[in-house]
């Protein structure tokens, strides 16, 4: 069995009744306890397992988590280096701006009060970037939750089919117990042709 | 293609999948349902019809071996009174009422409408997937069914040889009491009339009567 498929099962909770999802339907007559030519003879009321269905899914599942992923990793680098950029360049313009005030007073810049409140605006700009940035890293976060409860919900789903698939095949099985078989030595005899209804009437004489 | 997409071209599939298939075994076992109630409905009208033919059957018959009986009788006690007298007038009644039954048994067997026998039952069952139980019970019907028609065939033929045999004998008992006891004694519960030691024709407890000679 692939071994892909082997993990999705697993990762189900299916892993023990993983002979069920071969693709091979006269393995499932088999593992039903059907016999001889049982194994032909009824194939045709079991719907056939596709496991690359079902791993095409679970791939679509993972790229798409990637490409989420990636997108979310992509929007932070983004801005983060465009916080980085408007942080240097405030902070630039700010020593820039504090340096000409101190020109003009005759003081430079090694006055107290201005120098004090040079670093204050400097804090502020440094302050107001660190608020952002963590205000990034909480957007990237949700993003990451909800990617990974996205992509859960997808495997999920993959899980609930191939639970729903395996129920409709020990069902199907178990009706067919009900109808007590005869050996499937005999083919499609007579001529009726009806149409839906209970199986089991049985026949009074 | 997305994963949904994906998920519901699968569901698709497997809903589509297990519709059809279902629909297949449900035609299949509704096929051999119907089929198996034809083979049972078979073996039960089969049934049926040699049930009213062999009591129509020997119903004819009693006629016949009734008449054949009671012509072959008298006519025997007609043919063997003149050649032996009392013997043979019994004995020819004997031979003549178990010859007579015998021959009115095997006219009314020759002449039956739509001949004697019971006709055989061979319904055919297709073979099947399902319902082995059922199918083993009905064949099991079947076959009950094909022996009491075999049986009631064989009882019939024979009945015309033990029914000549038994109305010999019967015809000889009668031949050899008094005509008038053939009958008993109507409405007398008890009684018996007895010939004792002394020769006197009496009532069984003493009572003496008359001896018809």
């Amino acid at each position: 069995m692939n071994e892909q498929l082997q993990k999705l099962l697993e990762a189900a909770g299916l892993g023990d009744f993983s002979q069920y999802f071969t693709g091979d339907l006269s393995q499932i007559i088999k593992l039903l306890g059907l016999k001889g030519d049982q194994s032909t003879q009824f194939g045709k009321f079991f719907q056939q397992f596709n496991p690359q269905t079902y791993l095409d899914a679970a791939d679509a599942a993972s790229e798409s988590r990637d490409v989420r992923s990636g997108m979310l990793s992509g929007r932070l680098g983004e801005q983060l280096s465009s916080l980085k950029r408007g942080t240097e360049t405030g902070l630039e313009r700010g020593r820039d701006k504090f340096r000409e005030l101190g020109a003009t007073s005759g003081f430079g810049d090694k006055f107290g009060a201005l120098k004090r409140e040079g670093g204050e605006s400097i804090e502020d700009i440094i302050q107001k970037s660190l608020t952002q940035k963590s205000g990034y890293q909480r957007d990237f976060q949700r993003g990451s939750i909800a990617s990974e409860e996205q992509y859960g919900s997808e495997r999920g789903a993959i899980y609930s089919d191939l639970q729903k698939w395996l129920n409709a095949v020990l069902a199907r099985g178990e009706r067919l117990y009900g109808l007590d078989l005869t050996g499937g030595g005999g083919g499609n005899g007579g001529s009726g042709d009806p149409g839906g209804g209970g199986d089991t009437t049985p026949l009074g004489f | 293609m997305t994963f949904q997409e994906i998920m519901a071209k699968a569901g698709a599939e497997q809903a589509a999948g297990w519709g059809e298939s279902g629909r297949l075994l449900t035609k299949q076992v509704k096929k051999e349902e119907f089929n198996l109630y034809d083979y049972i409905n078979q073996i039960l009208a089969g049934q049926q019809a040699a049930e009213e033919k062999d009591v129509s059957r020997k119903r004819r018959k009693s006629g016949w071996r009734l008449g054949g009986a009671l012509l072959g009788g008298v006519g025997g006690w007609l043919l063997g009174g003149p050649g032996g007298a009392a013997k043979g007038s019994k004995w020819g009644a004997t031979l003549g009422a178990g010859a007579g039954s015998l021959l009115g048994s095997k006219i009314a067997q020759a002449t039956e409408p739509g001949g004697w026998k019971l006709k055989g039952i061979n319904p055919q069952l297709a073979g099947g997937m399902f319902f082995k139980g059922q199918r083993e019970r009905a064949d099991l019907k079947k076959e009950d069914v094909s022996r009491y028609i075999s049986d009631a065939n064989k009882f019939y033929e024979q009945s015309a040889w033990t029914d000549a045999v038994q109305d010999a004998f019967t015809a000889r008992k009668m031949m050899l009491l008094d005509p008038r006891d053939w009958f008993g004694d109507v409405g007398v519960d008890g009684d018996e009339w007895i010939t004792n030691k002394f020769g006197e024709y009496v009532r069984h407890g003493g009572t003496v009567g008359f001896k018809y000679e």
